[in-house]
Parts: C-alpha cells; sequence; structure tokens
C-alpha cells in the first residue's frame, strides 16, 4: 500500500475529531461570553449616555439579543455551518470580512517568527555542537536558556528601548501595507517577527545540538572518518540530514504556539492582526467578532496540529506502522 | 517561497527609491482606542469624539479657545424671553458639495430628538418645541421653556450638523459614509487600525486646514502609545499615561500638553446599608489623605480636591466651599460612630483592572478607609464588567473618572439630579433629593447671570451637606505632541476631551 493511501483513513478519523474539538470550542466560547458581566447593548448605547429603557429594548431586538441563549446559538452555529459568521454587533460589519483582513497578518507574522527562529536556532545549534565543552558552546547554550525563558513581552520592550528608541533603526509599532510602502511594510515587520521568533529560535538551537551530538556519536560518522571523507563533508551531507526529523518536529509543534504568542506581540507592536482584533472584540462583548475569531484560532491549531503529525509520519516510516 | 522571494525584490526596490510613497502632509495622530461607531448622536468616548470633530461641525462649538465659537452658525440672537434663538448660517459646504442650509439643520435636530432616537443628549434637545426656517440660512428655534445651557448642547460634537440627504439614507448605517462640514473628509475607516481623513478643500475658513490627511491610528495598549510616539511613529497621542508623562516631558523632541480637568470621585450607592447616611459618605470624605491617591495613582500629577468638582472661576466655587473637607481621621470616625458604625464595616469597592489609575484609585481608596474601619473589598473586571456593574447600581462604593459634559454650571445636572431613572452611569445610584432637583431646575431656567450664579452657591452648599459623591482629585490630562506639529492645542477643563478640533490649526513643520 502506498504510505499516501495508507493515512487516507489517518486523516478522515482525525478530521472528525477536530470537527468536534471545534463544536467544543464554540459551545465552550459562547457559554463563557454570557457568563461575563457586560452588555453589548449598554456599550453600543454610549458610555455616558443614559439611555432609555425603551431605547435599550429596541436595540436588544434589533440585534437579536432578546432571544433565549439557546435560539442565539443555535442560529449562530446554523450560520456557520452555511458559512456565515454572522455580523459584527457593534458596527454591523461582516466578521467574516474582518477575519479575512486581519489573519493574513497574524499569518505573516507567524511564518516570520519561524523564519527568524530557523535562520537564527539552526547556525547557533550547530556551532555549538561542534564546538562542544568549549566557552562558546557554554555562551550559546546559556544564551538559549535566556532566549526561552525570557517571555515576549519583556524581549519586545528591550527591543523596542534599543532598536527604536535607542538607535532610531526600526518603528517601534504601526503597521504599513504592502501595495502602499513595501519597504515600510517589512520595517515594521522586523521588530515584532524576531520578538516572537527569538524563543523558537531558543528551541531549535538547542534540539540541534543535542540531535547533532547524538548523530556525531554513531558508529557510522565514526566508519565515514575511517574512510577519510572531510569532516565538512560528514556534517553537511550525513549528520543534518539525520538530525533533522527532530528539528522539523520541533518546529511544527511550535507553530500552534507561536499563534497564542501573537496574542501579546500583536498589542506589544500594535499589529493590527486577529489577535488584536479578539482582544477589542471582547472589551466590546461583541459576541459574533469573538466566536468568529476564536473559531478561526482554534481552527488554525487544530489544522496545523494534524498537518504536522501527517508530516511527520511521511517522514518517519516507523510512525506510520505504529499507526496502522 | 515564490511570493517571499518576490516580496523581497520588492522590498529592495523600493528601498533604493526611498519611501517617497509616504505623503508629505501627514498627520498621524495615535488614539488611546478605535471607537464603536462614528454615529455623530452618540458619545462614543474620547478617541471617537477626536475623530469626528475633524469631520464634523455644528452650529456652534467650543472653539480653540474653550470658549463658545460660531462655526456653521455666523451668530445668534436670543429673544429677551429666552425661549427664541435666531440662527444665522454662514456659507459652508458638505464634503459632497451642497451648501449647509436651514433645512438640514432642521433635520438634524428632529432626527436628534426623534422619538426613537438613541442620542445621547436627547433628553436635553427635546426642550425644543419648534424649529422654523424662514430662508435658507435661517433658523429660528423655539423652546417649550427657558433653558439657559441650550447653545452649550448645540456645542457638543454629538449636535453636529448633517446633510438632510444623508440623514434620509444613512441613519441606519451612521459608519458607512460619514459626511460633515468639518475641515476633513472622512476616506477610510480600516477596522482595528486606523481612520484616514483627507483635508476638505471646500472647508469655510479660508486657509484652513494645512494638513493633507491625517490618520487615526488605534493605539488600545498604553504603553505601545507611548512608544510610538518616542520613535516618530506617530506625531501626537491622547491620554498619556501618567507614568510616563516625565520621561516624555524630558524627551527634547516632544512637547507634553497638560491641563487639568477630569476628576475622580467616588459614587456610592445610597439605596440601603452605611453608605445610604450622608454622615457616612462625609467621613469617607474626611478619612482619605487627597494625596495618597495623587501619588499612588497618577505620579502627583494632579490636585486635590476637597469640595464640590466646580471649577475655579465658574459659578458655585468659592474658597470656603472649595475647601470644605479635610483630612481628619479622628472626624471621621467620630462621624461614623454618630451614624451607629464605631466600629467601621464591611463594604465592596467597585473599580478595574482595565486602567491602571482605576485600579490604584482604588486601592489607595482602600487603604486609606481601612484606617477608619471600612474594610472595602475590591471588585476589579474589565472596563465592560464594571460599565454593566455601574448601570445597573451594583456597587457599594465607585471609583469613577470623569468631566463634566458642558462648560455651563448645567453639568452639574447629569451627576446630581434624582428624576426618573435613579441609576445612572455618573450618579450616586438612588440619589434624588429633593432640593437639589429644585436647585438645578432653577439654575437652568435662571436668565440674570447674578441670580444665577447665587442658585448655584445655594447648590453647592447642599450638595456638600448631602455629599452624594466624594471629589478625590482633578487629575492632569495631557497629550503628547512632536515638535513637528504646530497648533494642536489641549483646551482647558473639561474641553480636553473636545481638543481634537484644533487639528484645523494643526502646521507640520
Amino acid at each position: 500500500m502506498s504510505p499516501l493511501i495508507a493515512l487516507v483513513p489517518v486523516v478522515l478519523r482525525r478530521l472528525g475529531t477536530a470537527l468536534l474539538q471545534l463544536l467544543a470550542v464554540a459551545t465552550l466560547v459562547f457559554a463563557m461570553l454570557f457568563l461575563l458581566p457586560g452588555d453589548p447593548v449598554m456599550i453600543l448605547l454610549g458610555q455616558d449616555s443614559n439611555p432609555t429603557p425603551e431605547a435599550v429594548a429596541a436595540l436588544r431586538e434589533k440585534l437579536g439579543l432578546d432571544r433565549p441563549i439557546a435560539v442565539q446559538y443555535l442560529d449562530w452555529l446554523g450560520g456557520v455551518l452555511r458559512g456565515d459568521f454572522g455580523r459584527s454587533l457593534a458596527n454591523d460589519y461582516p466578521v467574516a470580512q474582518y477575519i479575512a483582513q486581519t489573519l493574513p497578518r497574524t499569518l505573516e507574522l507567524a511564518v516570520a517568527a519561524i523564519l527568524v527562529a530557523v535562520v537564527i536556532g539552526l547556525p547557533v545549534g550547530i556551532a555549538a555542537a561542534l564546538r562542544r565543552g568549549t566557552l562558546a558552546d557554554s555562551l550559546l547554550t546559556s544564551a538559549t536558556t535566556l532566549g526561552i525563558s525570557v517571555p515576549v513581552y519583556i524581549l519586545g520592550a528591550l527591543l523596542i528601548l534599543i532598536f527604536a528608541q535607542g538607535l532610531n533603526w526600526l518603528p517601534a509599532s504601526g503597521y504599513t501595507d504592502l501595495s502602499r510602502n513595501a519597504l515600510e511594510h517589512f520595517r515594521k515587520l522586523v521588530l515584532p517577527a524576531v520578538t516572537l521568533g527569538l524563543g523558537l529560535a531558543a528551541s531549535i538551537a538547542r534540539m540541534t545540538r543535542a540531535s547533532m551530538l547524538e548523530i556525531l556519536g554513531r558508529d557510522f560518522v565514526r566508519t565515514l572518518r575511517a574512510k577519510g571523507m572531510g569532516e565538512t563533508q560528514i556534517i553537511w551531507q550525513h549528520v543534518l540530514r539525520s538530525a533533522a526529523i527532530p528539528i522539523v518536529t520541533i518546529v511544527g509543534l511550535q507553530l500552534g504556539n507561536l499563534l497564542g504568542g501573537t496574542v501579546l506581540v500583536e498589542a506589544l507592536f500594535n499589529w493590527p492582526g486577529l489577535a488584536t482584533m479578539l482582544v477589542k472584540a471582547v472589551g466590546d462583548r461583541d459576541y459574533p467578532m469573538v466566536q468568529g475569531a476564536i473559531l478561526t484560532i482554534a481552527a488554525a491549531f487544530i489544522l496545523i496540529n494534524l498537518a504536522v503529525e501527517l508530516i511527520y509520519s511521511l517522514l518517519d516510516p516507523r510512525i506510520r506502522r505504529r499507526r496502522q | 517561497m515564490m511570493n517571499l522571494l518576490s516580496l523581497c525584490a520588492t522590498a529592495a526596490l523600493s528601498a533604493l527609491l526611498g519611501s517617497a510613497a509616504l505623503a508629505e502632509g501627514s498627520l498621524y495622530f495615535g488614539l488611546s482606542g478605535e471607537p464603536r461607531t462614528l454615529d455623530t448622536k452618540v458619545n462614543a468616548g474620547a478617541p471617537a469624539r477626536t475623530i469626528r470633530l475633524a469631520i464634523h461641525r455644528g452650529l456652534l462649538n467650543y472653539g480653540t479657545t474653550g470658549e463658545l465659537s460660531p462655526e456653521l452658525a455666523e451668530s445668534f440672537e436670543v429673544s429677551a424671553d429666552a425661549l427664541s434663538y435666531t440662527f444665522r448660517l454662514r456659507e459652508a459646504k458638505f464634503h459632497d458639495g451642497t451648501p449647509v442650509t436651514a433645512a438640514d439643520v432642521k433635520a438634524t435636530l428632529d432626527y436628534l430628538t426623534a422619538e426613537a432616537s438613541t442620542a445621547t443628549y436627547k433628553a436635553e434637545l427635546s426642550v425644543i418645541d419648534t424649529i422654523a426656517t424662514p430662508d435658507e440660512r435661517t433658523v429660528v428655534i423655539t423652546l417649550k421653556k427657558p433653558f439657559v445651557p441650550f447653545p452649550h448642547y448645540l456645542a457638543l460634537p454629538e449636535s453636529a450638523i448633517l446633510p438632510a440627504s444623508w440623514i434620509a439614507a444613512n441613519a441606519e448605517t451612521p459608519d458607512a459614509a460619514p459626511i460633515g462640514a468639518g475641515p476633513f473628509r472622512f476616506v477610510t475607516w480600516e477596522r482595528g487600525r486606523e481612520v484616514v481623513v483627507e483635508k476638505f478643500d471646500g472647508y469655510y475658513k479660508p486657509g484652513k486646514p494645512a494638513v493633507d490627511e491625517i490618520h487615526y491610528v488605534f493605539y488600545g495598549d498604553e504603553n505601545t502609545r507611548v512608544n510610538a510616539i518616542r520613535s516618530g511613529d506617530v506625531d501626537i497621542i491622547d491620554y498619556v499615561p501618567w507614568k510616563d508623562a516625565a520621561a516624555l516631558e524630558q524627551d527634547p523632541a516632544i512637547t507634553l500638553d497638560s491641563v487639568g480637568g477630569p476628576f475622580m470621585m467616588l459614587q456610592f450607592n445610597t439605596k440601603e446599608g452605611p453608605f445610604a447616611d450622608p454622615r457616612v459618605r462625609q467621613a469617607v470624605s474626611y478619612a482619605i489623605e487627597r494625596s495618597a491617591i495623587i501619588n499612588t495613582a497618577f505620579n502627583g500629577r494632579g490636585t486635590p480636591l476637597w469640595g464640590i468638582a466646580v471649577p475655579e472661576g465658574t459659578m458655585g466655587w468659592s474658597e470656603a466651599a472649595a475647601n470644605h473637607f479635610s483630612h481628619d481621621p479622628d472626624k471621621a470616625k467620630a462621624l461614623l460612630a454618630e451614624a451607629g458604625y464605631p466600629d467601621g464595616f464591611e463594604a465592596r469597592l467597585l473599580s478595574t483592572a482595565q486602567y491602571g489609575f482605576h485600579q490604584n484609585t482604588a486601592i489607595a481608596v482602600q487603604a486609606e478607609l481601612a484606617k477608619i474601619g471600612i474594610k472595602l473589598t475590591l471588585d476589579l473586571p474589565d472596563w465592560a464588567g464594571r460599565m454593566a456593574k455601574n448601570t445597573a447600581g451594583d456597587y457599594d462604593v465607585l471609583v469613577a473618572g470623569t468631566a463634566g459634559d458642558i462648560t455651563d454650571p448645567d453639568w452639574l445636572s447629569n451627576f446630581f439630579y434624582g428624576g426618573e431613572t435613579l441609576v445612572r452611569l455618573n450618579n450616586s445610584a438612588w440619589f434624588n433629593d429633593a432640593e437639589i432637583n429644585a436647585l438645578l431646575d432653577e439654575g437652568r431656567t435662571t436668565l440674570d447671570p447674578a441670580k444665577r450664579a447665587e442658585v448655584y452657591d445655594r447648590f453647592v452648599q447642599r450638595a456638600l451637606e448631602t455629599s452624594p459623591f466624594v471629589f478625590l482629585m482633578w487629575r492632569d490630562q495631557s497629550f503628547a505632541v512632536r515638535d513637528t506639529v504646530e497648533g494642536f492645542k489641549n483646551l482647558p477643563g473639561f474641553l480636553t476631551f473636545q481638543s481634537g478640533i484644533t487639528v484645523e490649526d494643526v502646521v507640520l513643520k
């Protein structure tokens, strides 16, 4: 059986589970929102006004918030199944459009962060492994420990202090459309992407170092050396390739966590992505917006994990066999 | 990956070309939040007002000096009985090119006071009886009864004049395409990010505005907002956090524009329990050392308030009334004992964890009142939760920070008047004092300024006796402005939240 066909039942089963997970998330979030104090109708009518009870009732009816919660929930769920995420309570703007605008920015940030992580993490890990036991190794390894433990909001604040306010090389915050000014766009991407990516870079560096050291100690490396193969060739052609699988796994597994990290990083750099939208929607008690954003994030998280798992089993036949 | 490569190529190319794509005359204004709506009739908070004051003008507005300034009306006359106001309109245009006419003014005021209207100041404007439009440029408004502060309510950003045709088409979707007669024309609102407005060439003040476009960028996080101005991402920010004020003052490229204006106070649920007794509320006032709050929550940037929050120099202010209370824990304990609580009591203090100065004020109040035996439990939901509890009367004591709506002393009505709705945002829940209501009614209808001042003197005495609020301090409210910007001004006192009107004077250096 070809490995791809063998995966079909696994994928179907996992997709089924994913749907159930999404339903659970949606239900939980809906319930939580209604338990929170705070009334979107009062927020909409203005904080400094004293709306008449008639005006409150009229708006509540218009927004459909006067119906029983179960009815509201089923109505919303029915809409989602038809691909309709509803409209923002605050301004009647379609939720799907909000998501279409903001999700690409969050994904761009996440992808940029992974690039940063790989570009920094991989060389550092390799360098540390090759200089095992030297001062350089200790320094690099300590740096990675620091990188993993420093929270993004402290790291981000430090980077802003140094590169935006001290050296004035990069903007501290904001977002410019790619079509408007591509250079500004990428200049504004640098600090948030580095902030989000450094932690992952540290994880990758540690994993690379450990994995390389393990492979370097194997018999086949000794054989290659005995055969007189050059050290550079051994490292690049044989060791790195064997060490790659755990590194790929780390990157994949961390993608989901990166999405979570964007909540803080977007706030820190005023990056107008999905997380920024979500935080504002919670403050406004804009139920359809919160629901739509959470559902999207949950779906992305589940899909990414599913994809990672599938790629992993394609790469490593042992895992596939265990599944079957 | 291909895409990424082409992106990099584009980036490199535009690096070579320099950043010519950025418009020269653009002002970047970092706002402390994204408005829920730009609907003119609703007071949706300071950021919404700031943006709307670029797009819209009313018959009158609070001008750049803080005085009432004639805008779409070039002048107005009041009849001797104060029942009839005649406005003479100037030649002005809306952004769609149509002239501002008497019919537009009538349509706007009808729209604000319509039965189903959700306008914030509907109650105040409903004093209008009839609106006559003898010609295109004259509007005669007749009131049901004399209402001295009437022009002030017309000057609020929520009374902006809209085209009659726009109201007919867009009343249900006010955010879709706002049109006004202000110096800037609405271009776009990208949710979650910014509102952009551009210079309106047909503005009625010659030579204004000088800026080509303004980007109102939303910076909900205060630290991010401060970073943005320090690194030059934006030119102006509102709501400078008090903790950062000193650092911004020392920045050679930035000017901190501060005024005293808003105040912090405690509201009480006066329905039942200890706080129903005015002596207990007075005890609270004597117990709290105001400097503890100013230092804890505002980095020393404020002025103690030992009376009623009546600004100096306005009706009702006097040296004695302004210093009625003092820090006197013994007197506070005596008052508590007199009210039947010699050993104090327990109560809930509502504030919010979302804004540092609200939370820190609550913490300072808790510490001060513990000294006279009042043990407060903090209730710190997010802002929306706090607002819901506030308007439901679900609190014993509540920390509030606000300002009067207008500069006329009638702003006090919104806070002190009992009336039909006894649980409101800005009142002490269930407080309803017949004498105070009568004095506020008298103040609204007394034409003679000297007599009116007397009415407010009597009001302040009664307000001190009943003490429905404990006023804590005037807080500094600041904008930070980069030195490349000239002409922006933080309006004094309560008008600080309407400073956005001065963008019409802004020049970029």
